[in-house]
């Protein structure tokens, strides 16, 4: 069998909060396979975003991660920057949430796509044709008119499809893409999604879509990965997650995103009360969301469930997994 | 037209109208007319740019109109001065998106609710540590918040303590500027309710604005749709959300994930530099929306479709309503 195209085993991040080193990732597994597109959901404090940056060995100061990522096969041990470097130019392309600050706001797209070309061995000659390619392909409005624009002359969905283009500079295999519809009105965030879609089925790229909005990743994921602070709590096929998800977590996440079919005002709509456990008033030995779950029972808070097989494919983290 | 003569089941609290605004020749808000009935919610929907955020300081009176006229309560709202406006003020108050920069860092939280009841002399003394108290539940928070700085506290528990500020006064009207664009859907939802239930106690009315379309249709039964500083539809939440007339409308509807439906994909052409969705310096004649619609016509680039009267208690500024949303 071959191996999936990223594997990732106990992953664990952790960083300093309140005078010792805490655990935001504690303990996830998953696997992508190639051309699959995975949907890690969870709110503020799930630690989404710190996972998205250990894929990349890009985690911020201060921060240590243990466990075992594997991509194509080979092992990315933390920290070897030569391996990483290689990598991040030509095997796992990054988006972020803000194009803003990720673009350098003193150079040209232009530039910018180029020199993503050099650094993954794919800018000798003609690099500047192959620029106005890639921004063709993220449907950029007049691409050659573009390379020669700098990031503050942009709309928000441009900029964030000229990030996609760099992104793309070293025909990566996999995604990685950190909310990258968060800063962008409706409209856009739309056509932004829809042009991943595209991407994905015309490179045959792999996704993983780090998102807060349940709903947008519901059509765009083959698989599903739901996390509450730093822990995997459901995973499996995003049909069978958001169709009938499992966890009361996953359920209350669903309910609270409003609907156009709502009525307006009468009847409150469901709400978790409640927020995520900042990290250092996370009580190990307990489920985590247990102070929050509408069916929490006195197993919950005397014992933390284990990620369970309900089938095959689906995993829940629940004493009580609906059924 | 104008929106005095829209029918409404109870008087209108604030009414709205032929408000206009420009900004250093760019026009942010151009003859903008709605109304919100007492005790009642108008939701304002539109994206970045779209003049939403400049309707909330023209009604707020932080910034002064070009033109237009707006009638609060009864009163000739832009006419009042003095000690009139001050003590009329306590009836409007607003809630913006972040209360990590509307709240003041090196204030207590209780010190904040407290502010505009010294400020506005309703109270004094050991009555203000009481009334806030009071407000703090009233936003189900614990008294003990009232202590804390609002850098320790969450983004939920600080966007209460700026509805327990705007509450202070006791006011006829909330304007929420984008109130849970910052929060998590979980916690998003707990402020929506808790804003439905104040509603339901104090007889508050909302101008609700955000960028989110079903955000909107849980707080307002009718909605205004903004395009380039101008409402391009308005009408009853519901049917606006399940037939819109304008394309605009229609494109955003199709834009709202949902859990029932796939994806629908409205194609839009490729826009310009700039947004289309931000003020234009000089008009051109046609529809601001023409660059972007699919269903385009010669004559949406001569002149301007007005807000006209679709159908019953419905308007739309196309030429085509509806066209759009039937093909969808």
């Amino acid at each position: 069998m071959r191996p999936p195209l990223l594997s990732v085993r106990d992953l664990r991040v952790e960083v300093p909060s309140e005078g010792a080193y805490r655990p935001a990732v504690d303990g996830i597994s998953f696997d992508v396979a190639a051309g699959e597109s995975l949907a890690v959901v969870g709110e503020s404090g799930s630690g989404k975003t710190l996972m998205a940056r250990a894929l990349l060995d890009l985690l911020p100061e201060g921060a240590r991660r243990s466990g075992r990522i594997d991509f194509e096969g080979r092992e990315l041990p933390s920290g070897a920057e030569s391996v990483w470097a290689r990598v991040r130019g030509r095997g796992i392309g990054l988006v972020f949430q803000e194009p803003a600050s990720a673009l350098d706001p003193v150079r040209t797209i232009g530039s910018q796509i180029e020199e993503a070309l050099r650094a993954s061995d794919r800018g000798s000659r003609g690099s500047r044709d192959r620029a106005s390619e890639l921004l063709a392909e993220v449907s950029f409005p007049d691409p050659l008119r573009g390379l020669s624009a700098y990031p503050h002359r942009l709309s928000g969905g441009q900029r964030q499809r000229a990030f996609l283009a760099i992104a793309l500079a070293g025909d990566p295999l996999l995604l990685v893409a950190d909310e990258p519809t968060a800063s962008l009105d409706a409209t856009v965030a739309a056509e932004v999604l829809d042009l991943i879609d595209r991407l994905r089925r015309e490179r045959g790229l792999a996704l993983l879509l780090v998102t807060h909005d349940i709903a947008s990743a519901f059509h765009r994921a083959d698989r599903a990965l739901v996390l509450y602070a730093g822990r995997v709590v459901e995973h499996g096929p995003a049909a069978a997650v958001f169709g009938r998800p499992r966890h009361p977590y996953t359920r209350a996440l669903m309910a609270s995103r409003p609907r156009l079919s709502d009525s307006p005002g009468e009847a409150p709509f469901p709400s978790i009360a409640g927020s995520v456990p900042a990290l250092a008033e996370r009580a190990s030995g307990r489920c985590a969301f247990a102070p929050r779950c509408p069916e929490c029972f006195e197993a919950c808070r005397q014992s933390e469930p284990g990620l369970a097989a309900i089938d095959s494919a689906l995993s829940v983290r629940c004493f009580l997994p609906q059924t | 037209m104008s929106a005095l003569d829209s029918p409404s089941p109870t008087p209108s609290l604030l009414e709205v109208e032929g408000l206009s605004k420009s900004h250093a020749g760019i026009a942010a808000v151009r003859d903008v007319s709605f109304a919100v009935p007492s005790g009642g919610a108008l939701g304002l929907v539109g994206e970045s740019g779209s003049g939403k955020t400049t309707i909330a300081r023209l009604v707020a009176r932080l910034e002064s109109p070009d033109s237009g006229r707006i009638v609060f309560d009864g009163t000739d709202w832009l006419a009042l001065r003095g000690g009139s406006l001050r003590r009329k003020r306590r009836d409007l108050q607003l809630v913006f998106q972040d209360p990590q920069t509307s709240l003041n860092p090196r204030m207590r939280a209780g010190d904040q609710i407290g502010e505009p009841l010294r400020v506005q002399r309703i109270a004094r003394g050991a009555a203000v540590a009481q009334t806030v108290v009071e407000l703090l539940a009233e936003v189900g928070l614990d008294p003990s918040i009232a202590r804390r700085f609002p850098s320790e506290l969450s983004g939920g528990q600080r966007q209460r303590v700026a509805i327990a500020r705007a509450l202070a006064t006791r006011p006829k009207l909330l304007i929420c500027d984008e109130p849970v664009s910052a929060l998590d859907a979980s916690i998003a939802a707990q402020i929506v309710n808790l804003l439905l239930s104040l509603q339901h106690a104090l007889g508050l009315a909302y101008l609700f604005i955000s960028h989110d379309l079903a955000v909107v249709g849980r707080v307002a039964p009718r909605v205004a749709v903004l395009f380039a500083g101008r409402v391009v539809e308005e009408g009853p939440f519901e049917r606006v959300a399940a037939r819109p007339l304008h394309p605009y409308t229609a494109i955003l509807v199709a834009s709202v994930p949902s859990f029932e439906a796939g994806p629908r994909v409205l194609s839009t052409p490729p826009r310009g530099a700039r947004s289309a969705a931000q003020g234009v310096a000089a008009p051109s004649p046609g529809c601001a929306f023409a660059a972007r619609c699919p269903i385009v016509r010669p004559r949406c680039r001569e002149e301007e479709p007005p807000l006209a009267l679709v159908e019953a208690d419905r308007r739309a500024a196309c030429f085509y309503p509806g066209e759009l949303s039937a093909g969808l």
